[in-house]
C-alpha cells in the first residue's frame, strides 16, 4: 500500500474496538494528554510492514474502560485489571490495524506490555506515521502507530 | 445438556470477557475452565472432559497454533471442537487454523452474537 492513510486506519480501528468491546465511543478529537497520571501499553507487529502500536490514557479513563469491558463496577476492579485492559485494548487495536495494512498476510504480534509513565515517549529511529488523541468519557486516549521502512 | 467450556488466553481480562460473553449467549454451560497458554490447556484437557475449547493464538509457552496441532494428534482430544478467538483477521491465518483442525474462527473485536453464532454452528446447539 503506497498511499496508506494511517490516520484513517487508526480512527476506524479505535471506533470499531471501543464500540464493539468496550461499550464506549470516542467523543471527538483531543490534544495529547500531558498529565503524569497515565497508563501506556505498547506492542510490536512483525510482517510486511513491521512496527509498533502504543496506547496511552489517563488512569481514571482506564478504570472506566476496564469496568465497561468486564461488566463490573469501577469500585470492584482489582489493582491489575485496568492495566490488563489497556494492554488488551492495544492488542485489539493493533490486530485491527495490521489486518487492514495487509489483509491477506499474517502478522506476528508480540504480547503487549505496560510502559513506565511517559506519554510522549519517542523513538528517534522510527517517527510515528500516526498519532491521534480522542476524548473519551473521563479522559483522553492517544494512539501512536510507528511503521518501519521495509528493509 | 450442559456444556463444559475451556477458555485459553494469556490475558486474564480477555478470559473474563469471553466467559461473560458466553454467559450472555444463553448457552447451558456446566463448567468453565481457564488456561493461560496451550501447555496449561493440554494439562487441563487430560484431566477433565471439555465439550468446547475457545483459544487465542498469540500466547507464550505454547501458542494456539501448536495447541491445535497437539489436539489433532491425540485420538481422543481431537474430537473436542476448537474455536479460535484472535485479533488476526487475515484470510491466510484463518485458513491456516481451519486447515490445522480448528472448527471455527472469531476475530476480535467481536459482538457477543458472533461468538454465539459460531458456537451454535459448531455444536449444533441453539441458544435458549
Amino acid at each position: 500500500m503506497s498511499e496508506t492513510n494511517y490516520d484513517e486506519l487508526v480512527s476506524g480501528a479505535v471506533e470499531a474496538v471501543l464500540e464493539t468491546m468496550f461499550f464506549s465511543s470516542p467523543l471527538g478529537p483531543a490534544e495529547v494528554e500531558s498529565s503524569a497520571s497515565v497508563m501506556q501499553a505498547r506492542l510490536a507487529f512483525h510482517g510486511r510492514p513491521s512496527g509498533t502500536l502504543s496506547v496511552c490514557l489517563s488512569e481514571p479513563s482506564a478504570r472506566l474502560l476496564a469496568a465497561g469491558f468486564l461488566g463490573e463496577d469501577v469500585e470492584s476492579l482489582t489493582d491489575s485489571q485496568p492495566g490488563e485492559v489497556v494492554c488488551e485494548l492495544a492488542n485489539m487495536l493493533c490486530g485491527a490495524l495490521v489486518s487492514k495494512l495487509e489483509s491477506n498476510k499474517s502478522f506476528e504480534l508480540t504480547s503487549p506490555e505496560l510502559l513506565p509513565q511517559n506519554p510522549l515517549a519517542t523513538d528517534p529511529e522510527t517517527p510515528p506515521v500516526a498519532r491521534q488523541s480522542y476524548e473519551l468519557e473521563n479522559g483522553i486516549l492517544t494512539v501512536t502507530l510507528r511503521v518501519k521502512a521495509d528493509a | 445438556m450442559a456444556l463444559n467450556i475451556l477458555i485459553v488466553d494469556d490475558s486474564p481480562v480477555m478470559r473474563a470477557f469471553i466467559r461473560k460473553t458466553v454467559g450472555l449467549t444463553g448457552l447451558d454451560v456446566g463448567e468453565y475452565c481457564e488456561a493461560q497458554d496451550g501447555e496449561h490447556a493440554l494439562k487441563l484437557l487430560r484431566e477433565r472432559w471439555m465439550d468446547l475449547v475457545l483459544t487465542d493464538i498469540n500466547m507464550p509457552n505454547m501458542n494456539g497454533e501448536e495447541l491445535v496441532r497437539q489436539l489433532e494428534s491425540d485420538e481422543l482430544l481431537r474430537t473436542i471442537p476448537v474455536i479460535v478467538v484472535s485479533t488476526d483477521s487475515s484470510e491466510s491465518r484463518v485458513q491456516q487454523m481451519l486447515a490445522l483442525g480448528a472448527k471455527g474462527y472469531v476475530t476480535k473485536p467481536f459482538l457477543p452474537e458472533a461468538l454465539r453464532d459460531e458456537v451454535e454452528k459448531i455444536l449444533g446447539v441453539p441458544h435458549e
